[in-house]
């Protein structure tokens, strides 16, 4: 086994080091090294969006990014979304509107979704689902995760702390 | 099927002179460049293809990753990102087409890592923006140690999968003269399995010039239609100088198959893929589309 | 109903949980990304297992080698061989070995198991072996089976057969007006649950653990204690988290967790087994191709006066559950129609592909494309408007289906059709578009291309398992009090997305008669939960659902005698519970017993195929853009009766759920397989419908619920995607002129078929 140079990059807010085969996938490392199992792996080659984290504020599909080039990028996962017991305004709406089924698109889809708020975004039907097209979902249809995302941008989504 | 990935190695040039030594010196060992990854990734994990061996760009970004005009032309440089090409109002100005083909590679996720560069260099006959570098006569520029070179982008595919890049060089961007609407008339379609996120079965990028109500320059390109991304010559010579009209789609349309040589696969067919290409050219040279 | 109408979130709901959406109860793991599938299980001390597979379709096994080179003693190998107990997977006829050992049937057989510290060395391991075969002639057509020149199962290669008679079709069909005789093919499906499949065992001092992904906890135990050698009691199945199954989880998880439990016996330790998403795609089961012959008989008013059906499904090179999915299309074929001469055939057939299996819908799927295809192609037969035909042949309260079940007072299929008709705007809608269909030629820019096409379906799905198969099963349920004073809901089905979790627990609320928080849904672990069947066939809502609420009365009353309190306010009652509960066991159980009107003959088919239907009627408005014969669905409207709705939300996301896979069937998934492989086994290549290719889906609910079940819901799961594949077809027929009797409907058959019709 080679030896493997320590690769430096912010994780949830939280500065990590780490030392990996560089190529290694970004989601492997954030599942096994990180134990952050909230990114699913559901194809391993970009197509069904699943592994979506953010670099640098962007979605990207983790099983396609090497960890060497993850080198000095801020990454953040689905753990990141919720602030202790309080739910991320996406999260909320999710759990409300039906967003979520069997859970296993959950994490891309609310990254995604996260990523598209935040650089402003526009909420109506075609473009959400056209932001979202990355991640296959194969239990809802879609339509209540517009819904979800279509809530949580209006905002007041709140819900009681016990419920997260 | 899982990646031995232990056994890969890495290599990260600090800039491209580091990057252009790095592929001197090590030019027979088989180093691979890896820009956005999204095909290289597929490849060693899911195929166990490409090498173990890379070359990572991503601190090159700074020096190649820009888009902006260089006297007559539009320079895009080759780590520009699919979503760059899509935001870039230079862009939508120089040849609209551009940012529509990026629109449709892959899905936002894979748009934010996947490089000009990259699909061209991959240089899959499916690749969604090629054509359209070949419609626009786009020139690729490839540096070395030894100096750069520009070749039209037309002359850099050899065969499936092959170019004439050397090992040593890396295709640092590409340039081409701005189109706009107003002097000719331009199309883009990608036929896919599936309305977002799906490999083309056909992939067709038109641009005509616009000369006194008659077609000049006529470009006809397709992509999955053969080995490599490839122009309907037949065709274009039998609209050049012509005004749209049916007849006219009809005779360019029926002389495709001199110039496209599609096959029977996993995910379309010989006989559709000509059918949809007749219709395209039939229908744009008709003046019906674009 | 709508999915407006969310009830609160926050506070307790007294009363009335049934028929709101409650949160779901494990909404938020899953949200945070805490919720923890197998493969989120912690690692440490896990070894990996992977899987040695036959490379062709049909062979003689010789022998396995493996590579002297390789240093076999980092790894555990296990064969035949090395099974303890009984060389099988039991579902249904137990006719499939868990490893090969001297036949291979299907391209990718396990031939062998390898487990591992580390994947790179389970890789490398796996890269050692080859595996000498003999081939032998491969069968992958359905006649090239049934002429049963390569003997792959029985005499004949068939499965099962099954015939169904009301009347004298043959007889019939004879002095009709009108014949009407076409055949209808349905391709595989895959399911494509993002999961993908994966398990996990561990040896314990009293035998052995598995947990994982699954949707059938005790299909598992039998099937790991009979390949281990164990008494039932020994094996303990844990269901995790579990990401979509639609079938697909029902009984190849069997095949999987036996292969965990034999490497962690052998090794004496845990060990993990996960599929890539390739190895899924290739080797886990599918939808049932079929083949479906329709020969109608009508008078020239159009009255359906008889049917004939011949039903033959590909059921792969091991039987699986083909002989019950092949029942419930026989069943289901002649669909909610009035017709008093009916004739079914209908055959399982042996190949050379690999097994198939469940796939929501069960066999119906396949049977209402043929005949609500078929519908449309009679009506332009006989010059009648199909929405009439319907009318005039659909069944009604005083009816029988193909076995002579009565369908009872609640039958809708004539409501939910005149409602889908009124919510779609289906005959208004007709007409525009025949009107713009006409005048597109003279159109400008893209419309010129556009063709466009509305097209409905009716159709009918049986409530719980074939026949007498509930009575069999026996499912029992279990209530139990707590020291906090909520109750237990003590079930073995398994939260796949569908809701369980949060149903169940709003099902035991309402026959408790306590808010909804109250009640604790267990997670399915068979160490502490009988069997209350498997999470399939729309079962869960309405029979497991049907004995938590009289487990739920039961124990109310129990605790009323007990505690001396009546019609007590909630938190009296809970204190109660909590009193009683600290004072010893306080259990309510309840069990399934046939209903005493309910009569079945296996051996005749006749009587009541299922205990209950729901009714559905689902319309498909699409666009063609003639240039590439690409299909857009602009809209669905799904109307369906499923006798009370449990959870709205939940409701309306099973119907779009349902149909949004549908449309996939009906339009681009395509399996394509050569010499008996899938080649195209990847996410890229075979495609399901994304955000962009799924319309908006209305989704309407009509409630007529059945007297045999307490609570009246009927189920609902697999109804919605049912319905939309002849939908598509029919509105296809509008659209181009052009009848498609196959499926899937991809612009590589659209259009050359439009500019045939051109020329």
């Amino acid at each position: 086994m080679n030896q493997h140079a320590a690769i430096r990059f912010t994780l949830n807010g939280q500065p990590r080091e780490i030392a990996a085969p560089p190529m290694q996938r970004l989601l492997d490392v954030l599942r096994q090294t990180c134990e952050l199992t909230g990114t699913k792996n559901g194809c391993g080659e970009g197509d069904c969006g699943a592994c979506t984290v953010l670099i640098d504020g962007v979605p990207v599909v983790s099983c396609l990014v090497p960890i060497v080039q993850v080198e000095g990028a801020d990454v953040r996962t689905v753990e990141s979304l919720a602030e202790g017991d309080q739910p991320h305004p996406l999260q909320a709406a999710f759990l409300k509107h039906g967003g979520t089924q069997c859970g296993s698109c959950a994490a891309g889809l609310l990254m995604t979704a996260c990523a598209h708020l935040e650089h402003g975004g526009e909420t109506d039907d075609a473009t959400l689902r056209a932001a979202l097209a990355g991640v296959v979902c194969r239990c809802a249809g879609y339509q209540q995760v517009i819904a979800s995302v279509q809530a949580a941008a209006r905002g007041g989504e709140t819900l009681d702390g016990n419920h997260l | 099927m899982t990646a031995i990935i232990s056994d890969h190695r890495v290599y990260t040039a600090t800039d491209l002179d580091d990057a252009l030594r790095f592929l001197a010196e090590h030019r027979e060992e088989g180093w691979r460049p890896l820009a956005g990854g999204t095909d290289v990734m597929v490849g060693v994990y899911r195929d166990r293809s490409g090498g173990d061996q890379w070359l990572n760009l991503s601190r090159l970004r700074p020096q190649l990753a820009g888009i902006g005009r260089d006297g007559d032309f539009v320079h895009v440089g080759a780590l520009a990102t699919m979503t760059d090409l899509r935001r870039s109002a230079l862009l939508e100005e120089s040849c609209p087409l551009i940012g529509r083909a990026a629109a449709v590679v892959g899905a936002t996720q894979v748009q934010n890592r996947a490089t000009v560069g990259g699909n061209i260099a991959n240089g899959s006959p499916a690749g969604d923006t090629l054509p359209v570098w070949l419609a626009l006569d786009a020139e690729l520029e490839l540096a070395s140690v030894r100096g750069q070179r520009r070749i039209a982008y037309g002359e850099f595919m050899t065969g499936y999968r092959r170019s004439v890049r050397e090992p040593d060089e890396l295709i640092t961007g590409l340039r081409f003269q701005p189109r706009s609407g107003s002097t000719g008339r331009m199309y883009y379609r990608k036929v896919a399995p599936r309305a977002a996120q799906g490999i083309s079965k056909v992939v067709f990028a038109a641009i005509a010039g616009w000369n006194d109500g008659r077609y000049e320059n006529v470009r006809l390109v397709f992509g999955s239609m053969g080995p490599i991304t490839v122009r309907a010559r037949a065709a274009e010579q039998c609209a050049e100088g012509e005004a749209p009209s049916a007849q006219l789609g009809e005779q360019a349309a029926e002389r495709l198959a001199a110039d496209l040589s599609p096959i029977n696969d996993a995910r379309s067919t010989a006989d559709y893929r000509l059918r949809v290409a007749k219709n395209l050219v039939r229908e744009f040279l008709a003046g019906n589309l674009g | 109903m709508s999915t407006d109408q969310v009830t609160s979130l926050t506070g307790v709901n007294t009363g009335g949980a049934l028929g709101t959406s409650v949160p779901r109860r494990e909404g938020a793991a899953k949200l945070c990304g805490e919720a923890r599938f197998v493969d989120d299980l912690p690692r440490q001390n896990v070894w990996l297992g992977g899987t040695v597979r036959a490379d062709v379709p049909h062979a003689r096994l010789l022998a396995i080698r493996f590579d002297p080179c390789f240093d076999w003693s980092r790894v555990v190998v296990v064969t035949a061989a090395d099974i303890p107990g009984e060389n099988v997977v039991p579902v249904v006829l137990r006719d499939q070995p868990s490893l090969a050992e001297s036949f291979v049937r299907y391209h990718g057989e396990p031939v062998a198991l390898i487990a591992a510290a580390d994947e790179e060395t389970l890789q490398q391991a796996l890269d050692r072996v080859d595996v000498d075969l003999s081939p032998l002639e491969p069968v992958f057509d359905i006649d090239e089976a049934l002429a049963a020149k390569v003997p792959l199962f029985g005499p004949e290669n068939v499965f099962r057969t099954i015939t169904i008679r009301k009347g004298d079709a043959g007889e019939t069909l004879q002095t009709a007006d009108v014949v009407v005789e076409e055949v209808y093919e349905t391709g595989a499906q895959e399911h494509v649950y993002l999961e993908p499949q994966g398990m996990q065992a561990e040896p314990t001092a009293s035998g052995i653990t598995v947990c994982g992904s699954m949707q059938c906890p005790y299909y598992i135990v039998e099937g790991v204690a009979l390949l281990l050698g164990l008494a039932q009691e020994q094996v303990r199945v844990i269901a995790c988290m579990t990401g979509g199954g639609f079938g697909g989880k029902e009984d190849f998880p069997t095949l999987i967790a036996g292969h965990a439990a034999l490497l962690a016996w052998k090794a004496r330790r845990p060990v993990r087994m996960i599929y890539d998403r390739v190895e899924d795609l290739r080797y886990t089961s599918k939808r049932h191709p079929a083949r479906i012959r329709h020969r109608s008989g009508w008078s020239r008013a159009g009255r359906l006066l008889a049917m004939q059906i011949e039903i033959e499904l590909d059921g792969g090179a091991y039987s699986t559950l083909s002989p019950l999915v092949l029942q419930r299309a026989a069943v289901h074929a002649a669909g909610p129609y009035q017709c008093d001469q009916i004739e079914i055939n209908a055959r399982a057939v042996a190949t050379n592909h690999p097994p198939r299996g469940a796939f929501r819908g069960f066999g119906a799927p396949q049977v209402h494309f043929a005949l609500e295809t078929h519908m449309g192609s009679c009506a332009a037969r006989l010059g009648l408007d199909p929405v009439e035909l319907r009318r005039r042949n659909v069944i009604g309260p005083r009816g029988t289906l193909a076995t002579g079940q009565n369908v009872g007072e609640d039958v809708a299929a004539a409501e939910v059709f005149e409602r889908a008709l009124v919510e779609s705007g289906f005959l208004a809608r007709r007409a525009a578009y025949d009107d713009s269909n006409r005048r597109a030629l003279s159109a400008a820019g893209p419309e010129r291309f556009k063709r466009r096409g509305i097209g409905l379906s009716l159709f009918m799905h049986g409530t719980g398992m074939n026949g007498d198969g509930e009575g069999l099963v026996r499912s029992e349920v279990l209530l139990r009090g707590n020291a906090d004073g909520t109750v237990s809901a003590v079930t073995c089905q398994v939260e796949i997305g569908q809701g369980t979790q949060t149903i169940l627990a709003q099902l035991a609320a309402d026959g408790l008669g306590i808010p909804v928080e109250w009640v604790v849904a267990e997670k399915p672990d068979t160490a502490m939960a009988r069997d209350s069947g498997p999470t399939v066939a729309s079962r869960t809502a309405a029979i497991v659902g049907g004995l938590l609420i009289s487990a739920g009365r039961q124990f109310r009353e129990e605790v009323e005698r007990r505690s001396g309190l009546c019609k007590a306010d909630p938190d009296a009652f809970r204190s109660a519970i909590a009193r009683l509960a600290t004072e010893g066991p306080l259990e309510s159980r309840a069990y399934y017993s046939r209903p005493p009107d309910m009569q079945w003959d296996e051996a005749t088919h006749r009587g009541d195929g299922y205990l209950a239907y729901t009714w559905s009627c689902c319309v498909v408005a699409l666009e063609v853009d003639t240039l590439t014969g690409e299909v857009k669905v602009l809209d669905v409207t799904a109307v369906q009766d499923v006798g009370k709705v449990v959870h709205p939300l939940f409701a309306a996301g099973q119907v779009e759920g349902g149909v949004a896979q549908a449309l996939g069937w009906a339009l681009m998934e395509e399996t394509v397989w050569a010499d008996g492989l899938l080649r195209n086994a990847t996410m890229t290549d075979y495609v399901i419908p994304t955000a962009c290719d799924v319309p908006p889906i209305r989704a309407v609910f009509l409630e007529h619920p059945h007297p045999r079940l307490p609570h009246g819901a009927k189920g609902l799961g697999e109804l919605p995607a049912e319905g939309p594949a002849p939908a598509v077809a029919n509105a296809l027929r509008q659209a181009l002129g052009i009848h498609f009797n196959r499926i899937p409907i991809t612009p590589e058959i659209i259009l050359p078929a439009w500019e045939d019709r051109q020329q």
